[in-house]
């Protein structure tokens, strides 16, 4: 039996909201960047899901495009 | 073989979908007039048809970069905002009037529309107001938005108040003096 890796799908999270800055920032750098899914083990599908919830946030202003 | 085709019907898409607009309001609106302005926003979307599904309450929030918008033929730069949000159920085709009234709306810094869920997906315990806490009191509303005229809103501390009269007086004095002995 394998063991999921994927935050997401192990957590049963089946869409990702850009209002959620708790689970969002998880997969930041302290730079502000997008985390790979190879560093992290969260599955493709989840990972586009992710990227664009944290750029959805970004724009509404509520996660930085960069940080110092 | 035959590949398979998902057709989709004229009835079908213009069935009432359901979206999200999160939206940020400017820091300018007083306390007492914020949930006018909120359910302004609404309102103005429930006469296009819609209906209002869930809502999150505006929660004044420090900005994470500048935001500027031009009001009037000003540049306005904001720093800080009460952002909120609304799932409504509406017909695709009033969603180009739905923006347009978005649009016009001097209040608003931004707005997000997107395609979204009935059931609540926020899965973290915090909410946004506790994780991006304004320092309202602080800062005066005035505060978070900059005209770019140069003009900041930085206003310094009257400091006049703190230093005892006879103090000023004699420090008056003393500068008198030695005016009157440079002359």
């Amino acid at each position: 039996m394998s063991t999921q890796q994927c935050y997401f799908k192990s957590n049963n999270i089946k869409h990702i909201d850009y209002k959620d800055l708790e689970i969002l920032r998880k997969f930041l750098t302290p730079t502000g960047k997008i985390m790979a899914s190879k560093r992290t083990g969260v599955c493709k599908k989840s990972q586009r899901q992710l990227a664009t919830a944290i750029k959805y946030a970004r724009f509404m202003g509520l996660l930085p495009y960069i940080e110092a | 073989m035959a590949k398979k085709t998902t057709t989709v019907s004229l009835p079908e898409m213009l069935e009432p979908r359901i979206y999200e607009i999160g939206y940020l309001l400017s820091p300018a609106i007083r306390d007492e007039d914020l949930e006018a302005r909120a359910t302004e926003l609404k309102e103005s979307l429930i006469k296009l048809g819609a209906t209002v599904i869930s809502e999150g309450n505006p929660d004044f929030i420090d900005l994470a970069y500048e935001m500027s918008r031009i009001i009037e033929n000003k540049r306005v730069r904001f720093t800080q905002g009460y952002f909120g949000w609304f799932k409504i159920e509406i017909d695709p085709s009033k969603m180009a009037e739905a923006k347009e009234t978005l649009d016009k709306n001097t209040l608003l810094i931004r707005y997000l529309l997107v395609g979204a869920t009935k059931e609540n997906t926020i899965i973290g315990k915090k909410s946004l107001g506790k994780i991006l806490k304004g320092s309202r009191k602080e800062s005066s509303p005035d505060e978070a938005l900059v005209v770019s005229e140069g003009e900041t809103g930085e206003v310094p501390e009257t400091v006049e108040e703190e230093i005892p009269a006879e103090k000023l007086d004699e420090a008056l004095d003393a500068e008198i003096k030695e005016l009157v002995k440079e002359s």
